[in-house]
C-alpha cells in the first residue's frame, strides 16, 4: 500500500508542474470568464493542499452546469403551472488511489462525486468558497471509500475484469462561448401550453390531459487536474403532450406525443402539432372501443418509431460499457465482440455529433460528454457483428478508452450512455410494401393474423444478473392485420416481452425510411436526452402478454363540459 | 360566511405559509351562498358548480353518497431567492394553484376520513377559466370519493 501512496504523489506532481492551466482571463482568444477563473484558482489550491495529505487525490475535476430552465404546463386550454429558474450546479469529482484502483471501484462509484449549488453571480470569492466547501466534503467521502475499497479487494475473490478504474486520456481544451438560442419568453411558452392543450376541450371522454413545455439552456464548464478545460453550450426545447382516458373495464389508455428541438424555431409548425393532438384524441376514442388482445407469438411489423424505441431498450442499454464489467450485470454482449448479434443486413451506430436526421433535430446531440471528453461516432454493430461499446472513462477488458459517451445528469457519476442511436439496413423494401410482407409472413406461418405496432410509448429492460434478462416494451397503438383480407383491427391491453438475443435475430427485413424518436432516458447516471432512429422492421416472431391495469371505473359523473361551453380559441384566454 | 377564495402571495421560501394563508373551507352549507365580492370570481364559480353537482349526483352503487365535500384552493405566485456569502444562489419564480378535495362518506359520528380517505391534492389551472377549473375539480372530486369509499370499507 505504501508503494501505491508514493505513486499517487507522483501522479499529482505531474499536473502541477507540467499541466498547470493558465487563468481563463489571460487565455488568448477567450473572453473573460469569472466562473472558470474561480474554478481554476480553487482547483490549483485544492490540488496543492490535498496533495500533502495521505491519501492524496490523483484526480480532481470541477463540472459546472449553468442552467436556465423555463417550464409551462397547460391543461384544457388553461395554464396549470409556469416556472422559470436558474441554477448553477457544481459537481466535484475526486479520485484517490491510482487509476488502477481508486475510491470509485465497483459499488463505491458514487463516492467520487459531491454536488452543490454555486452562486449565480460571477462573484469569484463566493464561487471559490462553495467550491472549497464541496471539495473538502468530497475529500472526506472519497478517502473513506478508498479505505473501504482497499479492504474489499483483500477479502473478496479476484474480479473477472481487472481493468483499471479510470482510463488514461489526453482530453483537449475547448472553449465555445457561443450564445445558444435565447430561452424563449415565458409568456410565449405559456401561450403554447394553452394552445396545444385547448383541443382536448372538445373531447369529454379524455379525462386527463397535459401539455408540458420545457426550455432548457445550459453552459457547461469542465476543468480537471489533467490540465484541460471545456466550455460548451447546450439546450433544448421539449413539448410533451399526454392524454388519458379509461375503458369501461378500468384499463387506463394513454397517448403521449413528444417534440424536441434545439430551439423554438426548429419545432414542427403549430398546425402540425395541433394535428397530432387531434389524432391523439381520435386514437383514444378508438382505443376505448377496441377489443382486448390476447397473448400471442407470431409475425409482427414495427413502425420506424416503434423500432427505434425497441432498439434503444432491448439493444442500446446492453451496449453501455459499464454493464460489461459489473459483477452483478447480465453481460449479454460482453464476450460477443467479433460475433454476429444481429442479422447481417443491420448496422448500429451511436453518433452524438449528428445534430439532425431527415430534417429533425436529434435529442442526443452534444459536443462534449460529462467527463469533458469529445463526443465521437461509435460503430457498435457493423453488418450484424458487434464491434464496440459505448464507453465512459471506466475501462473494460479490451476497451481501455472513452469514446465520449460518459453521460449523466448533474450530481451523478457518468457512465456509458446512448446519445443518438441510429439503426441502418441493407435489406429493405419500400415502406408501402411492408404491410403485404407482414401478410405474406402470416400466411407462411399459418397464423390468422399478425400484429402491427404503430407506436410505442417506452419500455424497460432488466440487465441485472439476479433477474431474467428480459425486456418489456409498452405499445400504445397495436393493430391486428388479418391474412384473410378483413380490415385491420385496433386492439388494446398488451405489452411486448422477450429476451434480447432471441428477439434481435427474428428481424426479416426493414423499410427504407428512417424515423426518429426523441426522448429522455433514465438509468443509473440519471436523466439524459437521447434520440433513437430506425426504419420500420418486420419480425418473424414477437411475443406479447396481457398488460396489468387498474380496475378503477371511469369517472362517475360526466365531464362538466356540458355546463360550460367550450371556447373556440386559446387566444381568448386573458 | 364569506371567505377569500384565491389570493396571490409573494413569498420567500414560504410555500407552507402561502398554503395556510390561502386555504379555503367550503362545506355544503355554503354551496348556495353568494359571496359579496365573488360575482366575477371564476374559481368560486367553478367550486360552487362542481360542489353542487357532486352534492346532487355523486353516488356509486352500494356506496353511500358523500355527506360532506370540501374544496380548498390556494393560489400562489411565488418568488424564491437564496444567497450565500453575498451572492445569489437560487432564483425561482413560479405561479401555481393547488386544490385539496375532501369527500366524507358516513356521518358526523363515524366517517371515511382516515388513510386514503383524507383527501386528494391536485394542481389547478391558474387561468380564470371556468371550463378548465371545473374539469380539474370534477376529476379530483371523483378520485376523492372513490378513495373515501375504499377507506370506509378497508
Amino acid at each position: 500500500m505504501k508503494h501505491r501512496t508514493g505513486l499517487f504523489l507522483l501522479c499529482l506532481a505531474v499536473p502541477l508542474l507540467i499541466r498547470q492551466p493558465g487563468l481563463a482571463s489571460s487565455a488568448p482568444g477567450e473572453k473573460p470568464d469569472a466562473l472558470l477563473a474561480a474554478m481554476q484558482s480553487e482547483l490549483l489550491r485544492a490540488q496543492a493542499s490535498l496533495g500533502k495529505l495521505d491519501p492524496a487525490p490523483y484526480f480532481l475535476s470541477y463540472s459546472v452546469y449553468d442552467q436556465s430552465i423555463s417550464l409551462a404546463i397547460g391543461t384544457q386550454g388553461s395554464l396549470l403551472n409556469s416556472t422559470s429558474a436558474r441554477h448553477r450546479t457544481a459537481d466535484v469529482t475526486m479520485r484517490i488511489g491510482t487509476a488502477a484502483l481508486d475510491n470509485s471501484h465497483q459499488l463505491n462509484r458514487t463516492s467520487a462525486k459531491t454536488t452543490g449549488a454555486l452562486p449565480l453571480e460571477d462573484d469569484r470569492n463566493a464561487i471559490a468558497h462553495e467550491l472549497w466547501r464541496l471539495t473538502y466534503e468530497e475529500y472526506r467521502k472519497a478517502s473513506k471509500a478508498y479505505a473501504k475499497v482497499k479492504t474489499n479487494t483483500q477479502v473478496q475473490a479476484k474480479e473477472e475484469d481487472t481493468s483499471p478504474d479510470f482510463s488514461e486520456e489526453k482530453p483537449p481544451t475547448h472553449a465555445d462561448y457561443q450564445e445558444g438560442p435565447a430561452t424563449p419568453d415565458q409568456r410565449a411558452l405559456e401561450k403554447l401550453a394553452r394552445d396545444y392543450s385547448a383541443p382536448f376541450r372538445k373531447y369529454p371522454y379524455i379525462y386527463s390531459s397535459m401539455v408540458m413545455i420545457t426550455a432548457q439552456k445550459t453552459r457547461f464548464h469542465f476543468l480537471s487536474t489533467e490540465g484541460n478545460h471545456v466550455v460548451a453550450p447546450g439546450g433544448y426545447i421539449r413539448v410533451a403532450i399526454e392524454a388519458e382516458t379509461r375503458a369501461d373495464d378500468g384499463m387506463e389508455l394513454m397517448r403521449v406525443e413528444t417534440f424536441q428541438a434545439e430551439n423554438l424555431e426548429h419545432l414542427p409548425a403549430a398546425a402540425d402539432i395541433t394535428a397530432r393532438v387531434e389524432k391523439m384524441a381520435t386514437d383514444l376514442k378508438a382505443l376505448r372501443e377496441a377489443p382486448l388482445a390476447e397473448p400471442f407469438d407470431g409475425p409482427a411489423l414495427l413502425s420506424g418509431r416503434a423500432s427505434a424505441v425497441f432498439f434503444h431498450e432491448v439493444l442500446g442499454h446492453r451496449l453501455e460499457g459499464h454493464r460489461q464489467r459489473g459483477e452483478t450485470e447480465g453481460q449479454t454482449f460482453t464476450k460477443k465482440v467479433g460475433q454476429a448479434v444481429l442479422p447481417d443486413f443491420l448496422s448500429v451506430s451511436d453518433d452524438p455529433t449528428e445534430r439532425k436526421l431527415n430534417g429533425i433535430d436529434l435529442g442526443g446531440w452534444y459536443e462534449f460528454d460529462d467527463e469533458g471528453m469529445p463526443a465521437t461516432r461509435v460503430d457498435v454493430i457493423k453488418n450484424g457483428v458487434l464491434q464496440n461499446f459505448l464507453m465512459s472513462r471506466m475501462p473494460i477488458k479490451n476497451f481501455a478508452h472513452s469514446n465520449g459517451h460518459g453521460r449523466s445528469q448533474p450530481g451523478l457519476m457518468p457512465t456509458g450512455r446512448q446519445g443518438n442511436l441510429i439503426v441502418s439496413s441493407t435489406q429493405t423494401v419500400k415502406d408501402s410494401q411492408l404491410r403485404q410482407k407482414l401478410i405474406d409472413e402470416v400466411k407462411k406461418q399459418g397464423k390468422p393474423y399478425g400484429l402491427y405496432f404503430e407506436d410505442i410509448q417506452g419500455g424497460f429492460t432488466l440487465t441485472q444478473r439476479s433477474m431474467p434478462q428480459a425486456f418489456q416494451v409498452l405499445p400504445v397503438l397495436v393493430w391486428r392485420v388479418y391474412a384473410d383480407g378483413r380490415p385491420d383491427e385496433l386492439v388494446r391491453g398488451i405489452d411486448i416481452v422477450g429476451t434480447p438475443l432471441a428477439a434481435m435475430n427474428r428481424i426479416l427485413l426493414t423499410g427504407e425510411k428512417t424515423d426518429v424518436f426523441n426522448g429522455i432516458c433514465g438509468a443509473e447516471s440519471g436523466q439524459v436526452p437521447v434520440a433513437a432512429a430506425a426504419p420500420a422492421m418486420l419480425f418473424s416472431e414477437i411475443e406479447v402478454q396481457k398488460r396489468a391495469h387498474s380496475l378503477n371505473r371511469p369517472p362517475i359523473l360526466s365531464a362538466p363540459s356540458n355546463d360550460a361551453a367550450p371556447r373556440g380559441k386559446a387566444e381568448d384566454q386573458p | 360566511m364569506n371567505t377569500i377564495l384565491s389570493c396571490a402571495t409573494i413569498s420567500v421560501r414560504r410555500p407552507l405559509l402561502a398554503f395556510i394563508l390561502c386555504s379555503l373551507l367550503l362545506p355544503f352549507s355554503l354551496a348556495g351562498s353568494k359571496s359579496s365580492n365573488g360575482k366575477d370570481d371564476a374559481v368560486l364559480s367553478a367550486m360552487r358548480a362542481e360542489l353542487e353537482r357532486s352534492k346532487s349526483h355523486l353516488k356509486m352503487e352500494n356506496v353511500d353518497a358523500p355527506y360532506y365535500v370540501e374544496y380548498r384552493i390556494f393560489d400562489a405566485d411565488e418568488y424564491s431567492a437564496e444567497a450565500a456569502f453575498g451572492a445569489l444562489r437560487s432564483d425561482v419564480r413560479t405561479r401555481v394553484r393547488f386544490v385539496r378535495v375532501v369527500v366524507r362518506i358516513g356521518d358526523y359520528k363515524q366517517d371515511s376520513y382516515f388513510g386514503q380517505g383524507e383527501g386528494t391534492i391536485d394542481l389547478m389551472p391558474v387561468d380564470d377559466d371556468l371550463f378548465a377549473l371545473r374539469h380539474q375539480l370534477w376529476l379530483a372530486t371523483d378520485r376523492a370519493y372513490k378513495s373515501a369509499a375504499e377507506s370506509l370499507t378497508a
